[in-house]
């Protein structure tokens, strides 16, 4: 038993352990992103690279691999440095001009908060996750009881946990390069709102989107416009935009409530593109905030023919185009309130919609056990859109003021996770725990973020939001990734929790027999 | 009898009903004086033969406040039987059985249905046992807005309000196929009956009771699904029963929000009847299995519901309530009997090989 604990180790030798530990967890929590954000992910693609190697032996592999995970340190440096560098921009021409110009100053305070909050994002996980392999790390001594042969069982396998975990983040994020081939997507109702944000955003993403809505004329104005923004993201990238040179966009006007308009559409997709790899259901109606009595039966009809049976039909229609592709495929449907089950009172009609939308996803993932179509949900949380506007009062905008996210952040934070997803049932959300704890904590920077005193609007037209964001977009094009690499070191403490029983058994067992 | 027992048992069909996660106020007994006074009441009603509705409610009003002047505490009129009943989609099968068994505990009743010739033989059968003047029948499609306001105008034609409305319409469109062999008039007959039917009926039945003295009771009855349990083959159906659910409880905090006081939304669960619905889906072998464990035929369940819904008005209270013909632990102790008993319900209804 011994010995096969100790394989682990033996083949990392070139590791010392001890000093690992403590350049590891002190860095990051003493001196904060900028170091923790080099010092470790150099540390692990050392540990990716040995390990993929050793798993597949394709050359070619190898070569893209470590590409890859140079550009990875050198992101992470990129990222580091311009993150020190703005923020401390911020806050000196920030404050300093706080006097002389408000507008100026929002602004800052703005740009501050969205810099700290990726650095504390990371931070928080990094911390989150030492720390709590550190209280197995001591439960492990506790247990050993001194035992200093058990103790450097304990240091062995807390190793071997975090080896192991980022070598399966480093896989993911490897696969997703790997795998960066365009896909093709179906986006309903994506004429406004956060479909057009998700279509411009996997269209920047090098995808084939085909964009669909009710009337004809704003689809072709939006595959007007998302073509327009294709161009100026080729042009913003330059050399590097190979990977847009397969990018498109198509459109076709749908009902979604119309059978024969969601075949259409299909039909079109396939005919167009070949093939589908990702169908979202985003087309959703909401016709404002009263009570169930003030709403007409065109409006009931309307939320309910849309939401429900626009997704019913949708959901068919791409199950049955997917089933018979060799790569099979993804379908998303858009959460809302109401998803999880609670009482959404002013908004019944659509609450309830979007509770039997869970239901049909639950449904259909037994349905499609066997079959290589993957059922999804994706939930953007609250989005500054005419179906949230419409019909809000001003103390309803108070509130937007400190949970709501422009379109344009939530789709960057959902594309590459459904670009990347895997399987089936996931649920791809944007309002996690770690950013509703940081709403609750930034709220008093957050009073006046959307609206004013007043409910007027304080954000950019669309417009104006995208020529800025044009710009952040190509620096911050890993940090998804990175993202999804930390989430992944939660499997060392799986696994370092296996490990520590597996101690205790085999500790009390070889106590009995000398008893 | 307040049983909220939670059954996590993953064996049990999909097609088990009974209700589990949500918490939900725990049905209230019925009040032990008035369980006296609601059988009194029934024994005068039915030795009357034909009685008119009008003046024998006006009589009953006077009658009862006096019994039960404790009740009336908010200026509201107390709500005393007979009641007036309304059930929607009431030709056939649950609605038709719960029609007949309110009827036979001296109440009124107006049923509908899609059909005007089942809608017209229903209420020929049922004036055949219970007289002329106590049950009214309209076609109504519950998916047309003005349908619904016909049927409340209808209503209050013939019986000037409604205690009881009860919305049992719903549809499978009588297929259990997956999702992708669906059909779309199936999915779509499927969401407008159950989904946009409901909702309607629920707009409509709030805004007559708002205005009525007595107030009212809402009863929505929900269905496979309804407690979030995946129900692969009937996909659509179940989607529409979890959001009939939801629906209530939106509008119960809806009411609550806009403090009215005698408008109360209420789930009904009838557990597994049956009727053409379930039945159509009887083809494989793990269903044909609980339809024979644990399914009734409709007369069993309107009796043991009937009683139930109308101890909801009888003691006063405007707590929302969830009734359950099919509890967690009657489930279970009809599989096990079924295991001990080798088979003593076995091939009821289907035929299990």
């Amino acid at each position: 038993m011994v010995a096969r604990l100790h394989v682990c180790p033996q083949s990392l030798e070139s590791f010392n352990f001890k000093d690992y530990h403590r350049t590891g967890p002190t860095v990051i929590i003493g001196s904060g992103f900028r170091r923790s954000g080099s010092v470790l992910p150099t540390g692990r693609n050392g540990f990716c690279l040995k390990q993929c190697r050793s798993f597949r032996g394709e050359d070619g592999r190898d070569v893209v691999e470590e590409k890859v995970a140079e550009s990875a340190g050198k992101r992470g440096n990129l990222k580091g440095s311009g993150i020190w560098k703005s923020l401390s921009s911020t806050v000196l021409g920030g404050f300093g001009l706080r006097s002389r110009n408000s507008d100026e100053y929002r602004k800052a305070v703005a740009k501050l908060e969205e810099v700290c909050s990726s650095a504390a994002v990371q931070i928080g996980r990094y911390i989150v996750t030492m720390m709590s392999t550190g209280v197995i790390l001591a439960i492990g001594f506790q247990l050993s009881g001194g035992d200093s042969q058990l103790s450097e069982l304990v240091w062995y396998s807390w190793l071997g946990g975090i080896i192991i975990g980022t070598m399966i983040g480093a896989n993911m994020v490897l696969e997703e390069h790997c795998r960066a081939g365009p896909r093709n997507v179906v986006i309903s109702g994506s004429t406004r709102g956060l479909g057009k944000a998700l279509a411009r955003e996997f269209l920047l993403s090098g995808d084939r989107v085909v964009v669909a809505s009710r009337s004809p004329e704003s689809v072709q104005a939006t595959v007007r416009e998302l073509e327009e923004n294709l161009r100026e993201g080729m042009i913003s990238a330059g050399a590097s935009s190979k990977h847009l040179a397969h990018a498109k966009v198509v459109g076709i006007a749908c009902d979604v409530c119309e059978p024969g308009d969601v075949q259409k559409l299909a039909n079109f997709a396939v005919s167009e593109l070949g093939y589908i790899d990702i169908w979202i259901n985003n087309a959703g109606a909401n016709k404002g905030f009263r009570p169930l009595l003030q709403f007409t039966d065109e409006d009931i009809k309307q939320i309910v023919s849309t939401n429900l049976v626009g997704s019913i039909l949708c959901t068919r229609e791409a199950m049955r185009v997917m089933i018979n592709q060799p790569k099979g495929g993804h379908i998303f449907n858009m959460d809302g309130a109401g998803s999880g089950g609670s009482s959404t009172p002013l908004t019944a009609v659509y609450g309830s919609t979007k509770c039997g939308l869970r239901q049909l996803q639950s449904s259909l993932l037994k349905e499609c056990k066997r079959s290589k179509v993957g059922v999804h949900t994706a939930s953007p949380g609250m989005v500054l859109t005419d179906l949230l506007l419409s019909g809000s009062s001003l103390k309803n905008k108070q509130m937007f003021n400190f949970i709501c996210e422009l379109p344009e952040t939530v789709a960057r934070t959902l594309v590459p996770r459904m670009r990347v997803v895997k399987g089936s049932g996931k649920a791809i959300n944007y309002l996690t725990p770690p950013r509703i704890l940081l709403a609750l904590v930034t709220a008093w920077l957050r009073r006046g973020r959307w609206f004013d005193d007043q409910g007027k609007a304080l954000y950019a037209a669309e417009a104006d939001r995208l020529r800025n964001w044009a710009e952040n977009r190509t620096r911050f094009y890993f940090t998804d990734a990175m993202e999804m690499y930390t989430e992944n070191t939660w499997v060392s403490v799986f696994s370092l929790s296996v490990v520590c029983a597996f101690i205790i058994l085999s500790s009390t067992s070889s106590n009995f027999p000398g008893t | 009898m307040a049983v909220t027992t939670s059954i996590s048992s993953p064996s049990l069909s999909p097609l088990l009903f009974s209700k589990t996660h949500h918490t939900y106020f725990p049905r209230l007994d019925p009040h032990p004086n008035f369980c006296k006074f609601d059988r009194c009441c029934l024994q005068t009603v039915s030795s009357r033969q034909n009685p008119l509705c009008l003046s024998s409610s006006g009589t009953w009003v006077l009658n009862a406040s006096l019994v039960r002047a404790e009740a009336s505490g908010n200026g509201r009129e107390p709500m005393v039987p007979p009641y007036n009943v309304l059930i929607t989609g009431s030709t056939k099968g649950i609605g038709y059985a719960l029609a007949k068994e309110f009827l036979k505990a001296g109440d009124n009743v107006i049923i509908c249905s899609r059909s005007a010739e089942r809608v017209k033989s229903a209420v020929q059968s049922l004036r055949e046992d219970f007289g002329e003047q106590r049950v009214w029948g309209t076609t109504c499609d519950v998916r047309e807005g003005q349908d619904v306001k016909d049927l409340v105008s209808f209503a209050q034609k013939e019986l000037k309000y409604i205690d009881i409305w009860i919305n049992n319409a719903g549809s499978n469109a009588y297929s259990f196929k997956p999702l992708s062999e669906a059909s779309d008039e199936d999915l779509i007959e499927v969401v407008t009956t159950n989904a946009l039917g409901l909702m309607l009926c629920c707009r409509e039945a709030i805004k007559m009771m708002l205005n009525q003295p007595r107030g009212g009771h809402i009863f929505n009855i929900d269905g496979a699904g309804s407690d979030g349990r995946p129900t692969p083959r009937f996909a659509a159906y179940g989607a529409t029963k979890r959001s009939a659910v939801h629906l209530t409880k939106s509008l119960q905090a809806e009411l609550q929000m806009q403090d009215v006081k005698n408008v109360a939304m209420h789930n009904l669960s009838p557990g597994m009847v049956t009727t053409d619905l379930l039945m159509s889906g009887a083809t494989t072998k793990q269903a044909k299995f609980f339809i024979n464990v644990l399914a009734e035929p409709p007369e069993v369940v309107a009796e043991y519901l009937v009683p139930n819904i109308r101890s909801v008005p009888a003691n006063g209270s405007m707590k929302p309530t969830y009734i359950r013909f099919l509890t967690g632990i009657k489930a279970y102790s009809q599989i096990f009997s079924v295991k001990f008993a080798f088979g003593a319900r076995r091939n009821r209804y289907v035929l299990e090989d």
